[in-house]
């Protein structure tokens, strides 16, 4: 299947850099001995890093833990030689990120809620607003009153609103959720393209494998806080026949072993 | 700075209900100066010279629908955010919580600058036609505005606290006012504490820039020290209480 890459082509080529996140030993606990343990994740320029787990793996809470959402009791993240705990506003000018639920003012249109966040990039105009309608395929109900928006696009504005300042990085919390298939699709080849035509890194979280596997080059399995496995994919597909048994597996062996953490091969 | 604050301005000038109060506010103060000039002109009755008409249509605003609008708007500019969950998106902005804080409350403070100027200008303009002017009682009736925005300033901290403990507009608006009778009826049975009463300065507005006011001029100041520190805590507090475990 061809997958138009709408959009991509209006982006000037190399305008990102080299991009890399080291994020280690982060450590968030709640109440009830939840949270995420250990965490650590390394992404380079043009990586797509899949966070997979159930749902209360602790994704959200590592996405949330990474942006600064949340304080953190233990562990670094550092961002192109940033240090995002020390300089949270100089790491956000250059990330991008959706997460949990879409939320909008949604007594303004979708136009106005972009202009309202393009306020606080420079590199963002109202052409830059327009082109991001059109890739999230928005721009006819751009002057409809955001509460008229149905699910599925108030997911797709709240992405728009994520790549408006054509981040280095773009951090994803379930973006597919609510997304036809068509939508989806459009979405992974534009998110393709970012990474290829201007060397974006992109963290997706899922509870869902899925096609994927087909898409990200990374993945990392969380699960009960603790992170199970961080390798390529491409070394796991050689192993198994698809991630979703890779996945199974790990969780198994995890639960046999009980040990805290394990390491199920592939490279690091 | 600017730019949040621009920001902030237009979550709040979008919203119907901040348009309400502004049209409300016109009408009730087209009404006044329409009442005034018709009993000064047609039935020719004397009830103000000079000035006095300006200062006295503040001091109507400032009984109930000035502080209303600030506690209103307050405690809106945060919930908002708070309630609609957009808070999230905001704190992914490369601007500082400290900012974001203070473009709330600088927010409201323009809008209801912008309030009693254009509330200053139609009742000069008034009193212009009916009465007449001086320069001296121009002056006069600007240190009843400057007290009154200061006033409003202390009211909008203090709704906008309110509003962060309480994550509800109509709930924050009602336990100001129930504070504000509560703190009156203190006053009352502790006069010892009336000279730094926040009723007290609120009632005495006017009376900000005159001779020996340095007490109230004091607390006030006093009062936007802490106020301000208690709302950025709160404000930074509460940012944790977004957080949900997945």
């Amino acid at each position: 299947m061809k997958i138009h890459i709408k959009g991509i082509w209006d982006l000037k080529e190399g305008d990102n850099i080299m991009t890399m996140l080291k994020v280690e030993g982060l450590r968030k606990e709640y109440d009830k001995g939840k949270g995420i343990f250990d965490f650590s994740i390394s992404m380079e320029a043009k990586d797509i890093v899949l966070l997979l787990g159930p749902n209360g793996a602790g994704k959200t809470t590592a996405i949330r833990a990474i942006l600064g959402l949340t304080p953190i009791d233990a562990g670094s993240i550092v961002f192109n030689d940033i240090d995002t705990i020390e300089q949270p506003t100089d790491f956000l000018k250059s990330v991008g990120a959706t997460v949990s639920s879409p939320a909008y003012y949604e007594y303004m249109t979708g136009y106005e809620n972009l202009k309202l966040y393009s306020e606080f990039y420079e590199n963002v105009n109202n052409q830059r607003i327009m082109e991001v309608l059109d890739i999230v395929e928005l721009s006819d109900a751009k002057d409809k009153k955001v509460a008229k928006y149905s699910t599925g696009m108030k997911q797709r504005l709240d992405f728009a609103r994520a790549i408006l300042h054509n981040p280095e990085l773009l951090i994803l919390d379930e973006p597919f959720n609510g997304m036809d298939i068509e939508k989806k699709a459009n979405l992974k080849g534009y998110l393709t393209g970012l990474t290829k035509y201007f060397n974006t890194s992109i963290l997706i979280s899922s509870h869902m494998v899925g096609d994927l596997e087909k898409f990200a080059n990374r993945v990392v399995i969380l699960y009960e806080g603790k992170c199970l496995y961080e390798g390529r994919l491409e070394n796991v597909l050689k192993e198994h026949d698809n991630l979703e048994e890779f996945y199974l597996e790990v969780i198994q062996q995890f639960k046999n072993s009980k040990l805290n953490p394990i390491s199920v091969g592939g490279v690091i | 700075m600017m730019g949040v604050l621009k920001v902030e301005l237009t979550k709040l000038l979008k919203k119907a209900s901040t348009r309400v109060f502004i049209i409300l506010y016109t009408i009730i103060l087209i009404g006044m100066s329409i009442l005034y000039t018709v009993a000064e002109k047609i039935y020719d009755l004397s009830i103000y010279s000079g000035t006095q008409f300006v200062g006295a249509s503040l001091g109507t605003m400032m009984a109930f629908l000035l502080p209303l609008m600030a506690v209103y708007l307050a405690s809106s500019s945060q919930s908002i955010d708070f309630s609609r969950g957009t808070m999230k998106n905001m704190y992914l902005l490369p601007i500082s919580r400290t900012k974001l804080f203070m473009s709330k409350i600088v927010a409201v403070q323009t809008i209801l600058g912008s309030v009693i100027i254009v509330h200053f200008v139609i009742t000069l303009i008034v009193s212009f036609i009916v009465d007449g002017l001086t320069v001296v009682s121009i002056g006069a009736s600007l240190i009843d505005y400057l007290g009154a925005f200061l006033i409003l300033g202390l009211i909008n901290t203090i709704g906008t606290i309110i509003a962060l403990l309480v994550n509800n507009t109509g709930l924050a608006v009602i336990l100001a006012y129930v504070g504000y009778i509560g703190l009156g009826i203190l006053t009352i049975y502790v006069p010892s504490i009336s000279g730094i009463s926040l009723t007290t300065l609120i009632n005495n507005y006017a009376n900000f820039f005159s001779a020996g006011a340095i007490t109230m001029l004091l607390s006030t100041l006093a009062y936007y020290i802490i106020l301000f520190i208690t709302g950025l805590l709160i404000f930074e507090k509460k940012e944790e209480s977004l957080c949900q475990f997945d």
